[in-house]
């Protein structure tokens, strides 16, 4: 069946198929270790980081000191949205890695086409929590600014 | 037949919805490159200027923790530089239908991935191990 589809002219509709070689297979395979990996420390780093980073913006509201409660008052929404989103990336990133290693296991292009969609997922997720994040740091900094401005 | 199957090379045929992924996958990493790239530069400056603000006598603990710092930075553009690779290689591989390109993107990301990995546990590392310096240092009596 390969051979018969390699075999097609190289029109739009019949493109030569992208194929994955041996050294690829490879790379694949190292890919899936380290982003299992990289997801293991990351729920662990995101469920010591993300509370004690919410604890201490927390306790940077409660004081008296302008600066120190702007800066808390910054941060505490973030960590607060960021504790129950931020378990998604990472079952994006466990399914990505399974099925990566699967696929460099048994060379299944099924599998290879999980693992691309889990990534898709990953980097779209992560890409619109970059877009909000941005939005809402200008925004912030902006009011902030027009705060000073409109107060000297 | 044995001798034929052990010398068999193990490929995988990338199917159109995949490559549909992998393009999209490569616009969204194309997008955090770049703003990866923006933040390097802003920490950048902010490195310079706090080598600049070292007092003038020279402080080896303070010079130590901003070369500590310079391990993390080195590693982040490591990662950028293999965020823009890889993403650039899709494009590359999809459009002029070239499997080198995509063996070439996916040694990136196994990079991108390794470098991911290490830049999160030593950063945490490097993060403790600054405070310890300035803490027995009594360092931070000089900022507080």
């Amino acid at each position: 069946m390969l051979e018969s589809d390699m075999e097609l002219p190289n029109t739009s509709e019949n493109p030569t198929p992208l194929v994955l070689s041996e050294a690829g297979v490879e790379s694949l395979a190292g890919a899936a270790k380290w982003s299992r990996i990289f997801a293991i420390i990351g729920i662990v780093f995101l469920c010591l980081y993300v509370p004690l980073m919410f604890c201490l913006s927390l306790m940077m509201v409660v004081m008296i000191i302008p600066p120190v409660v702007m800066t808390g008052l910054y941060l505490l929404p973030v960590f607060i949205v960021l504790l129950p989103l931020a378990i998604a990336p990472a079952i994006f990133l466990f399914r990505h890695s399974k099925n990566a290693r699967l696929a460099a296991d048994s060379c299944d292009g099924e599998r290879f086409e999980h693992a691309s969609r889990n990534m898709k997922g990953l980097s779209k997720y992560a890409g619109i929590l970059l877009i909000i994040y941005i939005l809402y740091t200008v925004a912030y900094w902006g009011i902030l600014i027009g705060l000073i401005l409109s107060n000297s | 037949m044995e001798q034929q199957f052990e010398t068999q090379e193990r490929n995988i045929v990338v199917t159109p919805q995949a490559e549909r992924h992998l393009s999209k996958t490569a616009g969204w990493v194309l997008f955090m490159a770049s703003v990866s790239a923006l933040l390097l530069f802003a920490n950048v400056v902010v490195l310079v200027l706090l080598f600049f603000s070292l007092e003038p006598k020279f402080n080896y603990i303070e010079l130590t923790a901003l070369l500590l710092l310079l391990v993390p930075f080195l590693l982040m553009v490591a990662v950028t530089y293999n965020m823009f690779s890889y993403s650039i290689l899709v494009k590359k591989a999809i459009n002029n239908r070239d499997s080198d390109a995509l063996d070439d993107a996916m040694a990136n990301k196994r990079l991108f991935w390794k470098h991911s990995t290490l830049y999160l546990i030593l950063s945490f590392v490097i993060a403790i191990a600054v405070c310890l310096l300035f803490y027995f240092t009594h360092q931070f009596n000089n900022y507080f």
